[in-house]
């Protein structure tokens, strides 16, 4: 089940009503039924996985805190299976094809291969918070737990289920079993979050997504204007998508007592590429960090060691994506700029306002061809979509306009949904200090209602030129 | 903007214009509890709804709600 659908409106309330008068004792049982529902609304089949990765990860953890001799093996076998069931089912196709493509090459013959595999919703993101639990569990960071009722929960929270955040087990596991419900507060912050997710799904993101795909379905006609408007549009309708998502899944959370680790922090106020990915996906460069990038030996051993593990690490980071080389090649060249402001970071500090804009202002132009390499669908179209930035300036701006369909009106939309956007980032704090006085309570309440108005215009607009989307983490 | 509802609409220009000058007055004059960024929103919702209703565009009336959202959350008592 979507966020963005009909049938999520209805779900949420009912399982948040619900469980605000569940006795704790058979609390588990709701919100595990209601995951486990909200899961299979996709496909029922998919979740025979989440029940195998489940099982084993929780076997795997009891196993090792009885048996700590044998604490080794059992991580070795948790992780063959869960990433071979990651690898199979993402995977498998991505790498055949790449295989048969060099011996193609070698051979000089033109055989293909492909297996019709169903990528199931989430698997990425269910994958890595199972194996997080593991390898705490393998480190002695976090006891195991007994109760499997609760432990399938952590695995299963409808919430952050499909597309994060990935939460570590001594974060989300004692706010599951914990007493604790909403009180005022936290259903007050829950409707806020839910609302600016709504605002920066519907409003933005699906807006921006109509001309970004206009520019993307006929790339090599594009005028330079146009894919540069394109990749700087996209690089906000992914932020807004995600991090809507975030904090739809943090609103849903909250209004059964539960916080979920914010997942975005103004990526786009970074003044450097390594800051930029603090602020980005927050949960998912955490256990980059902690599982992979710090065992690897981190920054400690050396330049050309942190280098090496930089390219790795964000290599992968870039598959975990997708199964695709255009993911991979975002990846690299994230590194690479990581790498860059790393070395280099010691010459730019100057805290001028007007440097300090200048370098968010670079920063955001610096990304952008990584907002192209990710939009793309192939490797084959960005290389026709770099060459259309680089030769395509012979296309008139009025010309590339007309080419995404943007007129006066939707200008002005478009920059004024994205001011609307910015300025949401205090109103829809995760904690946001109380109303100061009866105005500021006014202003809220009429905030509230002009969004919930804009959301349902949003959502009527797109219905009625079938541009409504799905979420695009889903995919991953 | 030709063709524009919402500004070959006196009434809903004059409407949105008395939104925004009790969301101003609500600003300047204390103690108010907060009674004319209420009436404001009243209003803006009714004229858009009104301009929907005469023909406006949906995005024509996103957009109108948008300068008042960007406004609201721009103002710092």
């Amino acid at each position: 089940m979507s966020f963005n659908s009909l049938p999520f409106l209805i779900f949420l309330p009912v399982v948040v009503a619900v469980d605000r008068f569940m006795p704790q004792k058979y609390r588990w049982i709701w919100l595990l039924a209601s995951s486990y529902f909200f899961y299979m609304y996709w496909n029922p089949w998919l979740i025979v996985l989440l029940l195998i990765t489940t099982l084993v990860s929780y076997s795997a953890a009891l196993l090792m805190e009885r048996y700590p001799c044998r604490k080794k093996l059992l991580l070795a076998l948790t992780l063959s299976v869960c990433l071979g069931i990651l690898a199979f089912f993402k995977y498998f196709n991505f790498f055949a094809d790449t295989v048969l493509t060099v011996s193609n090459f070698l051979t000089g013959r033109s055989d293909s291969f492909f297996i019709d595999i169903l990528l199931p919703i989430g698997i990425s993101f269910y994958t890595f918070q199972t194996l997080s639990y593991v390898i705490d569990v393998y480190r002695g960071d976090f006891k195991a737990e007994r109760h499997l009722g609760w432990y399938a929960l952590f695995v299963v929270y409808f919430p952050q289920l499909v597309a994060g955040p990935i939460e570590p087990p001594g974060k989300l596991l004692p706010q599951l079993k914990s007493e604790r419900r909403a009180d005022a507060e936290d259903i007050r912050a829950g409707i806020r979050l839910l609302l600016c997710g709504f605002f920066r799904k519907c409003a933005v993101a699906d807006l921006l997504g109509i001309y970004v795909n206009k520019v993307y379905a006929n790339t090599s006609e594009a005028g330079a204007f146009a894919v540069l408007c394109a990749g700087a549009m996209f690089c906000l309708q992914i932020y807004c998508d995600f991090a809507g998502y975030s904090e739809i899944a943090a609103g849903s959370a909250r209004l059964m007592g539960i916080r979920l680790t914010r997942n975005f922090d103004r990526p786009y106020t970074s003044q450097s590429p390594s800051e930029y990915f603090r602020r980005w996906h927050i949960s998912l460069n955490r256990w980059f960090t902690q599982y992979l990038y710090i065992p690897l030996g981190g920054s400690r051993r050396g330049k050309w060691c942190r280098m090496l593990n930089t390219l790795i690490v964000f290599a992968l980071c870039g598959l975990w994506h997708g199964a695709s080389w255009t993911y991979v090649l975002w990846g690299l060249y994230s590194a690479a700029c990581v790498i860059l402001d790393s070395t280099f970071k010691r010459n730019i500090r100057n805290e001028r306002p007007l440097a300090v804009l200048t370098r968010r202002v670079l920063m955001f132009i610096f990304y952008i061809p990584a907002g192209l390499m990710f939009r793309a669908s192939s490797v084959g179209e960005i290389g026709v979509i770099f060459s259309r930035l680089i030769f395509g300036w012979e296309t008139g701006i009025d010309v590339s306009f007309s080419q995404m369909g943007i007129n006066g009106l939707t200008l002005a939309l478009i920059l004024l949904t994205i001011t609307a956007m910015a300025r949401l980032y205090d109103w829809g704090n995760y904690d946001l200090p109380p109303a100061k006085d009866d105005t500021d309570t006014a202003r809220r309440v009429l905030s509230a209602a002009l969004i919930i108005t804009i959301i349902a215009i949003s959502w009527l607009a797109l219905l009625e030129t079938e541009a409504a989307a799905g979420f695009a983490y889903f995919q991953f | 903007m030709s063709g524009s509802v919402i500004l070959e609409s006196p009434v809903i220009i004059a409407l949105y214009a008395l939104a925004a000058f009790l969301l101003i007055f609500d600003r300047v004059k204390r103690d108010t509890h907060g009674i004319f960024t209420y009436a404001a929103g009243a209003i803006v919702l009714g004229a858009t709804a009104y301009a929907v209703l005469t023909g406006a565009s949906l995005r024509e009336a996103a957009l109108a709600l948008l300068i008042y959202l960007v406004f609201i959350m721009g103002v710092k008592k």
